[in-house]
């Protein structure tokens, strides 16, 4: 049987796809993700904040962040749920709770009937992605969902979301992701997550190192050092460091270009080049 | 280029700043006046952060406070203020005009509920606030060693409406601050007078003071609490209850003061938890306890109504108040200790003065006007004093049940007070001299009468006290030599009520004082038991003799070891008794009797020698009067006598006398040799006494003299059968001033050999000893026995050194004992 630790993570992946209990609704770009304020809020300062006080957001139980970028909000919702981003499915998430897929004789049916209508669109990916295990369960789960009112409800088609979602797994897996993860750290930053903020530093410099030729680096580099505030050092050192085991970077045409844009980086690009201590 | 396009940067976030901090302002405002639900947290707190990011964290903070500040001036202290009257702002009650003290109080109370709501209402916007503001906390203030915003508002809710001056006059101001302490001071004070105050306004008005810091730079947790209001507190209580304390010692009894007293405290720790801080607790508890009990304790006491009072009336409950106090501020219980001691030492002197004075009657009897009167006079008296002693005694375990009762009731069993009173009850009881005498008479009283129809649980609470009292006495050896004498003469003359009591008795006795006390009262059973055993076997050893002499004489014996019997205290205490006693002539039937039984005896055990003691003895004697003519005609008179062995011997010379006929004094005492006194005795029990006046006496007087002459009472008349001739000398009695001293004496002289064996026991164990130790260690070895006096053990070392039993050291101070059997010392 399931660890323990299995069982509750497998409560919460159904949780996430099922968003049964939500209480809180989370509003970014042209997506909703139907989230827990019992999972939400202790992890993180801002969302105690807007659910605890008087304000709109703790009376209409919805929360904008389009204001944010929306690839790293789902990013950070799915940590929520998952410890861990991107989506990668380890496991094998139950649209229902465990006890409820055994007991409950009205879902089995539907599962079935599910199942059945919408194997054959997704068979190609799912060999795509590993043909050794069963037709995986995700795209279902989102199917059911696209069903469901309370579940991440998504305002194209569920097919068309499904095969997005997968063409970003894909993307994921063969991009390092520079982007995603310095974003992911600012955004982690902002509402106050530190476990997260250290999941993102720590893919990020993993990412640079194994991609240290990656065109994504002038703009990781960017966005490192304009999306959270000076005196933060976690992305910027891991930056540096870098430029330290790999000084030719520095001389590539697209990271040069940078340096009028960014005066911080300039800065510390020199001290690093001149042998002196950033600090 | 680069560096314009940075500047061109930092003016647009300039610009920016101001309308965003314009956005941010006027939602604020919105939160203070309760508006946030139309807010969106998230678009506040991106401003924030944002504004943060461009690193204007510093200006944010300071535009924040800055912002509170104005609101607090100017909406809160502003409407606060508009609450306060003079009166309340002088917090004079004197200078109060018109108003009555409840105006007054509704006043105060709505000031108190005002600001409380100011207060919560600050507290719930700043965590809002700071909610809002949680990037700037995190950031900001972490980074530049800033208190967090929430902090710093509740510092200028301190600075700007609780230390907010407020004009009474030209000159005088006063703080926010100081007219809440005087609101809550005064609400006090009438809530101690009996009002009814809202504890929950005050209460939320302490948390306040209690949440904020007395000062910015927070050196020490000082709370405004305990600086700003605490220490009034505590100083007003004091004078308050400084003078509670004298009106209440004027005015109420102690009982009544001591209810209040407790009802105090308890008030006191109930108002801080309910209307004060917890903090305070142990801090009023202890002005009050110093106020109404540690300063007036002795006053309490000492009251007319006092301790004294109490125990004089049985006021236990109220005892055990006085107790509970002076257990509060006092482990020891000193005061109280101290109270009681005196009281036990005075009731048992009183209770001492009353038995001397009892004693001192014996000498009262005025000088001899009427002979035959002053003589039952002296034998009356020596009973009272008996009854007295009896009575002290009793007298004394009334006091010890007493202030049992108090102990165990009022005192809640303490230990310290126990032995407080134990040493009291020691003090007085070895102050008066006869103590020792007085306990064995009470209990030679119990075990001839007192026990009688009592059931053994009644028995044995007698047996108890007397043990009780024992324990008290410090001169052990001395109650030794009277139990003794008396045990001996409940044993020879069978007036002991029941042996198992009496054995009892023993036994409770060697648990209490040990093995060696007791020893020869076991013996003196055993001799008893033996005795009844030597009686059967020589009666049996008569009767298969085969001598069936109708007058033959039966004997009753006992033989007593001559040491262990107190026997040189028993009837005559003259020198010569040993010599008159052998000489005793008994009348040819006895003397064949003895003669006899010696006989036995000496089959039995060879090598012991009997000594007749005839002082002590009984007889039963079948005596015949003639006939009388009475109305039924004449009848033989037949009466059965109990005398004593001497009587006997003196009635049986007037058996061969013929009728008629009379001995004198002289006469009867050359034919028996019975020792002068006694024989005066024996006559006075059969010649004087007017129920047994078998013989008669010419002149007829109550005093015996040489001259007297004594004849057969032929007319003799007694309405019983069975006549018991009394002995003037039986019973235990109260021991005259000559033989009192007779005893001490003795008693001395067995003490001189108690020490002198300690000292030598000592310096055999320990070889060498200086003087002073020698004496200590004597006085801790005979302390079980008796408290001997310094100087006579110092006495009893010289005496061992003449004898050369000691020796000292090369001259010096210390002793070592002399070779063997003799041991030596050292002595200054």
């Amino acid at each position: 049987m399931d660890s323990p630790q299995n069982e509750l993570m497998s409560a919460m992946a159904t949780l996430h796809l099922g968003g049964k209990y939500s209480d809180l609704t989370i509003l970014s770009g042209t997506k909703s993700y139907a989230v827990h304020r019992a999972i939400v809020c202790p992890r993180s300062g801002f969302f105690d904040g807007a659910c605890s006080n008087q304000f709109q957001e703790s009376r209409t139980g919805v929360i904008d962040l389009s204001e944010d970028d929306d690839e790293a909000v789902e990013q950070m919702i799915h940590y929520f749920y998952y410890l861990d981003y991107p989506h990668e499915f380890e496991r094998k998430p139950s649209p229902v709770f465990r006890h409820r897929a055994a007991s409950d004789a009205r879902r089995k049916p539907l599962k079935k009937l599910d199942l059945s209508t919408i194997e054959d669109p997704q068979a190609a990916c799912c060999g795509a992605q590993s043909p050794l295990t069963p037709p995986d369960e995700q795209p279902d789960a989102y199917a059911l969902a696209g069903k469901r009112p309370r579940s991440p409800t998504i305002t194209m088609s569920a097919d068309a979301e499904s095969s997005e979602s997968e063409e970003e797994e894909e993307d994921l897996m063969e991009s390092p992701n520079l982007v995603t993860h310095s974003r992911v750290y600012a955004l982690a930053e902002k509402y106050d997550i530190p476990s997260l903020k250290l999941l993102a530093a720590q893919k990020f410099e993993v990412a640079l190192a194994c991609w240290f030729d990656s065109n994504e680096i002038p703009d990781a580099i960017e966005d490192v050092y304009h999306g959270t505030i000076d005196s933060d050092r976690g992305l910027r050192d891991i930056v540096i460091q870098a430029l330290r085991c790999q000084p030719t970077m520095a001389y590539r045409k697209d990271v040069k270009s940078l340096l009028p844009e960014v005066p911080q980086f300039a800065a510390e690009l020199w001290k690093v080049q001149n042998g002196q201590p950033i600090y | 280029m680069a560096l314009h396009n940075f500047q061109g940067l930092n003016n647009g976030d300039e610009v920016d700043f101001e309308s965003t901090w314009e956005t941010l302002a006027a939602s604020f405002t919105q939160i203070h006046t309760k508006n946030a639900s139309l807010l969106s947290f998230e678009q506040l707190y991106r401003q924030a952060y944002k504004i943060v990011l461009k690193k204007k964290g510093d200006e944010l903070y300071k535009r924040v406070a800055s912002f509170e500040q104005d609101w607090l001036t100017e909406k809160i202290l502003a409407k606060l203020k508009g609450l306060l009257s003079n009166a309340l702002i002088s917090g004079n009650s004197a200078e109060t005009g018109g108003q009555t003290a409840n105006e007054r109080l509704a006043a105060g109370d709505r000031f108190l509920r005002e600001l409380k709501t100011a207060w919560e209402e600050h507290q719930l916007c700043m965590s809002m606030l700071t909610d809002v503001l949680m990037y700037m906390d995190r950031v900001y203030c972490t980074d530049h060693r800033q208190p967090s915003i929430y902090n710093t508002a509740m510092a200028l809710f301190r600075d700007c409406v609780l230390l907010s001056r407020i004009t009474t006059s030209e000159e005088q101001w006063v703080t926010m601050l100081g007219v809440l302490r005087n609101i809550i001071l005064e609400q006090i004070k009438m809530e101690r007078d009996g009002d009814i105050i809202d504890k929950h306004a005050i209460k939320a008005c302490i948390y306040m003071l209690e949440g904020l810091e007395a000062k910015d730079t927070s050196n020490g947790p000082e709370k405004l609490y305990s600086s700003a209001f605490e220490e009034d507190f505590i100083r007003t209580s004091h004078d308050f209850y400084k003078a509670e304390g004298e009106t209440l010692l004027r005015e109420s009894d102690a009982g009544t003061y001591c209810r209040h007293t407790k009802k105090r405290i308890d008030e006191e720790l109930d108002r801080c938890r309910s209307t004060l801080s917890d903090s305070t607790t142990s801090k009023i508890e202890r002005v009050v306890e110093d106020e109404l009990i540690r300063n007036r304790m002795n006053d309490l006491i000492e009251m007319d109504s006092g301790v004294k009072h109490m125990v004089d009336n049985e006021r236990l409950s109220d005892l055990g108040l006085i107790f509970d106090l002076n257990a509060r501020v006092d482990s020891k219980k000193t005061d109280l200790t101290k109270a009681v001691q005196r009281i036990v030492v005075a009731m048992g002197t009183a209770i001492n003065n009353a038995g001397a004075a009892a004693s001192q009657t014996q000498p009262a009897p005025a000088p001899e006007t009427d002979g035959d009167k002053a003589k039952t006079t002296v034998a009356g008296v020596a009973n009272l004093l008996t009854v007295a002693a009896i009575k002290w005694v009793e007298d004394v375990l009334e006091l010890k049940d007493k202030f049992d009762n108090v102990w165990s009731t009022s005192f809640r069993s303490d230990q310290a007070l126990q032995t407080a009173l134990t040493r009291s009850f020691a003090e007085f009881i070895n102050a008066f001299a006869r103590s020792s005498e007085n306990i064995s008479l009470f209990i030679d009283d119990n075990m001839k009468k007192g026990i009688k129809g009592k059931t053994e649980y009644e028995i044995d609470v007698v047996l108890e006290k007397a043990i009780t009292l024992l324990r008290y006495i410090q001169d052990k050896d001395m109650f030794d030599r009277y139990y003794k004498r008396h045990l001996t003469k409940r044993l020879l003359m069978g007036k002991s009520l029941s042996t198992d009591v009496e054995k009892q008795m023993v036994s409770r006795m060697k648990i209490e004082l040990g093995n060696n006390f007791t020893l020869k009262m076991e013996s003196m059973f055993k001799d008893m038991t033996l005795s009844e055993e030597l009686t059967a076997g020589y009666k049996e050893h008569v009767t298969k003799r085969g001598d069936p002499d109708p007058r033959r004489v039966d004997l009753d014996i006992k033989v007593l070891t001559s040491m262990t019997w107190p026997l040189e205290g028993m009837g005559a205490s003259s020198e010569s008794d040993e010599d008159a006693r052998m000489k005793t002539i008994y009348p040819p039937a006895i003397e064949r009797l003895k003669m006899g039984f010696e006989k036995y005896y000496s089959e039995k055990h060879s090598g012991r020698k009997l000594t007749w003691l005839a002082n002590m003895g009984t007889a039963d004697i079948r005596a015949t009067f003639p006939k009388v003519p009475s109305k039924n005609g004449t009848i033989v008179r037949k009466h059965e006598l109990n005398v004593s062995t001497y009587g006997m011997i003196v009635l049986l010379l007037f058996n061969d006398l013929p009728s008629g006929e009379s001995l004198n004094f002289e006469d009867v005492q050359s034919r028996t040799n019975i020792p002068t006194n006694e024989l005066i005795r024996t006559l006075q029990s059969v010649a004087v006494s007017p129920k047994t006046r078998i013989l008669v006496k010419e002149p007829m007087s109550k005093d015996v003299k040489p001259t007297d002459r004594f004849s057969f009472n032929e007319s003799f008349e007694s309405k019983f059968a069975k006549i018991k001739v009394l002995s003037i000398t039986s019973g235990n009695k109260v021991e005259g001033d000559r033989e009192r001293k007779e005893t001490e004496k003795k008693n001395n002289e067995s003490r001189n050999h108690n020490i002198e064996a300690a000292v030598v026991r000592i310096m055999k164990q320990r070889k060498e000893l200086s003087h002073q130790q020698l004496v200590s260690e004597t006085l801790t070895q005979l302390a079980s026995q008796f408290k001997p006096d310094v100087v006579m053990i110092k006495k009893r070392i010289e005496s061992l050194i003449e004898r050369e039993y000691l020796d000292h050291i090369d001259g010096g101070d210390s002793l070592r004992p002399l070779g063997p059997p003799a041991v030596r010392i050292e002595s200054p």
